[in-house]
């Protein structure tokens, strides 16, 4: 019987050099379009990288790819640095197996930097 | 347990580096200088750091082209930094770094045309001990180009070759250029295509040779491993 495919989930922070809220859609179409440009369309089929949840507020975003690809999600992750004209860093703040793991910890320290 | 990271050249520091820095979780940055002057800011900066429990070191990059301007600036202040690199912008002066064991990194320049690192180099480099040294931004700037990402892959495998040890650094010029540890070490398993041996790059290699310097730094130090007890 063929195994279903593992996955991790990845937290990612976004930072700008201004205030306000940050487009998450165009972040995640270029963390895709990095895939595709580093890996070509074979290593984004196989990443299987998608979107879980934009959290536009916080700055953040929740993707969802193959576990074995995790270290070319953040190759490409890494590789950016530009949001149109404007610089930008792009980082990976937490990866878990569950998406109710993931939760739970930026919860956990979104509460501890409140506390903090 | 658990890594410990180290970016040994960001060229720029202010207190939003350090925070970002901290946030990122590095352990250990090396602020990297020019000249001697800066020492005094660095002290702060080494401060401020501990208190986010980000270690600072300082580190001075000598970019020349002049052999003379290198040996003298090696001789004048090895003893003020705890780490020293060399930015070659010729392949004397990289033979020369190569050679010496008062280097501890020889920056692979980003620059196609520069041809610095070469057979010759690595086996000097082997001998001294000089760790390579390649920048990471320059990769994220250009966009990871194929033409780049060549040149530092067969840098990479004449290292290899010569059993010199290869450490990877952001080179980051601005609080953005920075990048968290293992999402740089994933950039620079596209050079090593290890990802074991990039991480070791960025966590194991630097902080090795910042712990034998520091060593060296204190009073009483002879050879690695031997220093004169205080008498009571």
């Amino acid at each position: 019987m063929l195994r279903r495919d593992r996955r991790r989930y990845l937290s990612l922070c976004v930072h700008v050099s201004r205030q306000g809220e940050v487009n998450l859609e165009e972040v995640w179409r270029k963390v895709e379009e990095g895939v595709k440009k580093l890996f070509g369309k074979q290593g984004l089929s196989l990443v299987n990288v998608s979107l879980v949840e934009a959290r536009s507020q916080e700055g953040r975003l929740i993707l969802r790819c193959s576990h074995r690809y995790i270290t070319l999600t953040r190759a490409a992750v890494a590789s950016l640095h530009r949001l149109g004209e404007e610089p930008c860093m792009i980082h990976v703040e937490l990866v878990s197996g569950t998406l109710k793991k993931l939760r739970k910890a930026l919860k956990a320290r979104s509460q501890g930097s409140l506390g903090g | 347990m658990v890594r410990r990271f180290m970016d040994s050249r960001i060229l720029y520091l202010d207190e939003d580096v350090l925070k970002l820095a901290a946030h990122l979780k590095w352990r250990v940055i090396a602020f990297t200088v020019s000249r001697t002057g800066d020492l005094q800011e660095l002290k702060e900066f080494k401060e401020k750091g501990r208190k986010m429990g980000l270690d600072v070191t300082s580190r001075l990059d000598i970019v020349t082209s002049s052999i003379g301007e290198l040996k003298g600036k090696l001789l004048s202040m090895r003893r003020n930094f705890e780490l020293i690199g060399v930015y070659p912008l010729n392949i004397e002066v990289a033979r020369t770094a190569a050679r010496d064991n008062k280097v501890d990194f020889l920056v692979l320049p980003s620059d196609l045309k520069l041809k610095v690192f070469d057979e010759g180099v690595a086996s000097l480099m082997e001998n001294s001990k000089v760790l390579l040294e390649v920048d990471l931004v320059p990769l994220i700037e250009q966009e990871c180009s194929s033409r780049l990402l060549r040149l530092y892959r067969r840098a990479y495998d004449v290292a290899k070759k010569h059993r010199v040890k290869v450490v990877f650094a952001s080179g980051a010029k601005a609080p953005l250029e920075l990048r968290a540890p293992r999402d740089l070490a994933a950039l620079a398993s596209l050079i090593t295509l290890d990802e074991e041996k990039a991480l070791n790059g960025l966590s194991t290699i630097p902080l090795t040779r910042l712990t034998l310097n520091r060593s060296k730094l204190r009073s009483g130090f002879i050879l690695p491993g031997v220093s004169i007890a205080e008498e009571d």
